[in-house]
């Protein structure tokens, strides 16, 4: 019997539950680096393994993808965490739930 | 998270790093002269250990609380502004972010270092007077002795400009100890002239 998910509502970000991977597209200050970032993002969960690129700086800030898998993530609490840190997410620019991660074809 | 770890972390956040590095060196550097020049100036007129103690802990202590306090108000309308300009590049209020938190901890930090690194400077050197008042050490050479600490001081602070600019360190420190050579050599001739 395979288990209900979480279904989504409108208004709110409410992901499925089983989230193995997500990139987001940050906006964070120059302070902390993307070593804290990741440090505090793979500190949420012994599963979660992080991977921050920079894609664009300028005078005050900086774009950053941060890619997340694990084996089930929280988004809320890693949105948290980023805000915490001084970022704030742009955009979620892909997911993948269910049992088997599904990358983009730019990852494969 | 450790206190010293959330401390530097607030400092790398607020890019401290250099100003409370030239905030201790600034004002160690000054108490360490200022010291030297009391205790030479009240050397030159008594030998009482007490006049030096006095003296030294009246300057400390103003500059103390002048530290403190002129540190803390100019860095709190730093950091404010600082936040600010990342706020508006941002687009957003960073409330209960660490940059917030780092804004109003950093001040006091460097408000602390501002204020303390006269008092540790001036301390060191007074303490021959300071053990000679408790009976510990006796009274012969302890103008020497403060002498030689308020020089070692200036050393390593030279030292320490030498490290932190990749200059020999040797070199840097005897530029310090120079600097203390020539504010002796007037207090030395300001003695000739019955002004001290």
């Amino acid at each position: 019997m395979p288990q209900a998910q979480t279904s989504s509502s409108l208004g709110q970000i409410k992901l499925p539950s089983k989230l193995k991977y997500i990139v987001l597209d940050i906006l964070k200050p120059h302070r902390p680096n993307i070593l804290k970032f990741a440090e505090e993002l793979a500190y949420l969960h012994k599963t979660y393994s992080v991977n921050l690129k920079v894609i664009a700086v300028d005078e005050k800030t900086e774009s950053v993808e941060i890619m997340i898998e694990g084996e089930e993530l929280d988004y809320e609490k890693i949105e948290a965490t980023i805000s915490k840190l001084g970022g704030s997410v742009h955009s979620i620019d892909e997911v993948s739930v269910g049992p088997k991660i599904i990358y983009s074809k730019k990852l494969r | 998270m450790g206190i010293l770890e959330r401390i530097k972390l607030y400092i790398s956040i607020t890019e401290s790093e250099d100003i409370i590095r030239r905030y201790f060196v600034n004002n160690t550097f000054d108490s360490a002269l200022m010291t030297l020049g009391i205790i030479f100036g009240i050397h030159t007129t008594t030998s009482d250990p007490r006049i030096v103690i006095a003296a030294t802990l009246g300057a400390t202590v103003a500059t103390f609380t002048s530290g403190m306090t002129s540190a803390y108000l100019s860095e709190v309308a730093e950091k404010k502004a600082q936040l600010k300009e990342i706020q508006d590049a941002m687009l957003t209020k960073l409330t209960k972010s660490l940059q917030v938190q780092a804004s109003k901890t950093a001040p006091i930090i460097m408000a602390v270092v501002n204020g303390i690194s006269p008092v540790i400077g001036a301390a060191l050197i007074i303490s021959p007077y300071i053990l000679n008042i408790f009976g510990i050490i006796p009274a012969t050479n302890i103008f020497i002795y403060s002498l030689l600490i308020a020089l070692s001081i200036l050393f390593f602070l030279g030292a320490f400009l030498g490290k932190v600019s990749n200059e020999n360190i040797f070199l840097a420190g005897f530029r310090t100890i120079l600097i203390a050579l020539l504010t002796m050599a007037i207090l030395f001739l300001l003695s000739y002239t019955k002004l001290l």
